[in-house]
């Protein structure tokens, strides 16, 4: 009981820069799963910091005061609600937004997963 | 007006029938509907209202900036709530908030740590520690001296002159305000001849108190069966009838009714179906003769949140076989003859009246002409669509004529804004009540109120014995 942590149970989600640094309390039983992880990260860490970057770019877009508030409506109704008002949003996002229309990552804002 | 054109004498009534009799043609007038804004494309309600407020504050901006340069010179700053440095006389744009300790607040009512009461009816929830604060995106800012706040209410956008002063900081001292300017009016083309605009509202049908024998009385007038020749020909000027909201009556709305449980209720209609094939006899007897407009109000079987959707076609079957009759929203906005009208059903003076000092429903009317929106306490007190890329109700130019609909007695006036141009500004009246409707002239931009009254006196029946 002394050594059930919470952490056996409840596998910690860490990106994939992080988990290659740190080292952390595990059962045997779990051990296994994140270095296979860690080893998979190293050789797409080049595409997956892309869509890092893209989902930054399109995070800060969110955040950004001057384009009104995010929450409720996707990223691209919003974009388009910014340029009517000529408040110039990059076109860089819109861009991205349509590329990926099909990943609600993409088209839908920061906190989507939370209902109202 | 339209008595005048009446003939002196009412010869013609008192003659033999004839074979031919005169029969005068409804003028016709040209129409433009600019409603397309009020109508709901989709219904998503799972949005909150920052966008709206977001949005009316974005759209007003640079009209409040421009009336602020007007006012107070072209070099005046204007500066967001976060830029403010302390003693700097500067221009800040935001909109308004009345914290009100009397507002009702669900939260309070479930709240269990305060074991409240629900609060009691009121007609008024304004006192004395209401407090205004200015909010723009980001900041707010209580606002101090010259602003009357019992006169102002939530959802206004205004811009104030004034500075932060170093030992008060958090408060913003006005020195002057100014709201925005009203668009520049498209003129009125002449006309020659007199046309008319029948208003009428809060028909209240359905109530213990409906009045039929003057509504029938109204229908007879409007189609031209009431009067003699001389009458009739003026009649014939009336181009279209506005029913501007509250058709059916408070009472159609039974709420203990929704509260019993269904055994009970099975057989029962309810009684606004009753109602409604009364409104439908009446509005049959107007739209066979000239183009009729019914607006939802309150009470009608609408939505509740503003803008109120159309009411639906198949409630008055009579009516709508004929292509003159419309059902349209609450706001309502067109244009006839090249006459900008923009008129309600009453909800945003009614929602003013409770949040403010205010008694006069005229002055609240002429209050939303001068903020520049037609419904500010919107979203906050008064029922809305969660809007996101749009607030309809921002004023896109200025009307000629504004009504308000269901207000409790006949007001009318003319509104000069500081540019000169003038607004006809009118209280449509409860028709249940005062039995009074009014008449716009076209060409004059003037109203004037029709009162039907049916009282049979006493002392007329005894002078016949």
């Amino acid at each position: 009981m002394s050594s059930d942590l919470i952490t056996d149970h409840f596998r910690q989600k860490r990106t994939t820069r992080s988990s290659a640094k740190r080292t952390e309390p595990q059962s045997t039983q779990q051990t296994a799963k994140p270095k296979s992880v860690q080893l998979g990260a190293d050789k797409q860490s080049s595409s997956k910091s892309e869509t890092e970057n893209d989902l930054d770019v399109l995070k800060q877009f969110d955040l950004n005061w001057e384009y009104g508030p995010c929450t409720g409506i996707t990223r691209l109704q919003r974009w388009n609600r910014a340029s009517k008002h000529d408040l110039n949003p990059p076109v860089a996002v819109k861009e991205l937004i349509l590329s990926h229309s099909d990943d609600s990552m993409y088209t839908h804002c920061l906190w989507n997963d939370y209902e109202l | 007006m339209f008595c005048s054109t009446v003939s002196q004498d009412a010869g013609g009534l008192l003659c033999e029938p004839t074979e031919r009799s005169k029969t005068f043609k409804r003028s016709v007038s040209e129409y433009t509907d600019h409603s397309e804004r009020f109508k709901l494309k989709d219904r998503t309600f799972a949005r909150q209202y920052a966008h709206m407020y977001a949005e009316r504050l974005c759209v007003m901006r640079p009209k409040l900036i421009e009336a602020a340069k007007k006012k107070w010179g072209q070099n005046v700053r204007t500066k967001k709530l976060f830029e403010l440095k302390a003693e700097e006389k500067v221009v800040v744009v935001g909109t308004l908030f009345k914290h009100m300790e009397l507002q009702p607040s669900i939260l309070k009512e479930i709240s269990n740590e305060h074991n409240l009461m629900p609060q009691p009816e009121r007609a008024k929830f304004i006192d004395e520690a209401d407090e205004l604060i200015l909010e723009d995106e980001l900041q707010r800012i209580l606002l101090v001296d010259k602003l009357d706040k019992r006169a102002l209410v939530t959802g206004v956008v205004v811009a104030v002159y004034g500075m932060e002063p170093d030992e008060d900081r958090g408060k913003f001292h006005i020195e002057d305000y100014c709201f925005a300017e009203l668009e520049t009016q498209v003129p009125v083309p002449v006309k020659e001849k007199d046309r008319y605009v029948a208003l009428v509202s809060g028909l209240d049908i359905g109530s213990k108190s409906e009045n039929m024998m003057n509504l029938q009385l109204l229908a007879d007038l409007l189609s031209g069966q009431l009067g003699d020749e001389g009458q009739q020909e003026a009649a014939a000027n009336i181009v279209r009838v506005i029913v501007a909201g509250n058709s059916l009556s408070q009472d159609t709305r039974d709420k203990n009714q929704m509260k019993q449980a269904k055994y009970l209720t099975k057989k029962t209609t309810a009684s606004s179906v009753e109602a409604v094939k009364s409104l439908d006899d009446i509005l049959v007897q107007l739209a066979a003769s000239m183009e009729v407009d019914l607006m939802p109000g309150e009470f009608d079987p609408a939505n509740h949140t503003l803008p109120q959707q159309p009411l639906h076609r198949c409630m008055f079957p009579q009516a709508t076989m004929y292509p003159t009759m419309h059902c349209v929203t609450n706001p309502y906005d067109f244009s006839i003859d090249g006459v900008r009208i923009l008129g309600t059903s009453g909800q945003n003076v009614q929602d003013i009246y409770r949040f403010s000092c205010l008694e006069d429903h005229l002055q609240m009317l002429e209050n939303t002409l001068i903020w520049g929106h037609i419904a500010p306490t919107a979203p906050d007190t008064l029922g809305c669509y969660p809007y996101y890329d749009e607030d309809p109700f921002i004023l896109p130019e200025c009307p000629h004529v504004y009504f308000a609909g269901s207000m409790p007695s006949y007001q009318s006036k003319v509104f000069r804004d500081s540019k000169g141009q003038k607004v006809l500004l009118i209280n449509v009246p409860r028709f249940s009540q005062t039995s009074t409707c009014v008449l716009v002239n076209l060409r004059t931009l003037e109203c004037q109120p029709v009162t039907f009254d049916m009282s049979f006196q006493e002392d007329s029946f005894e002078g016949e014995k």
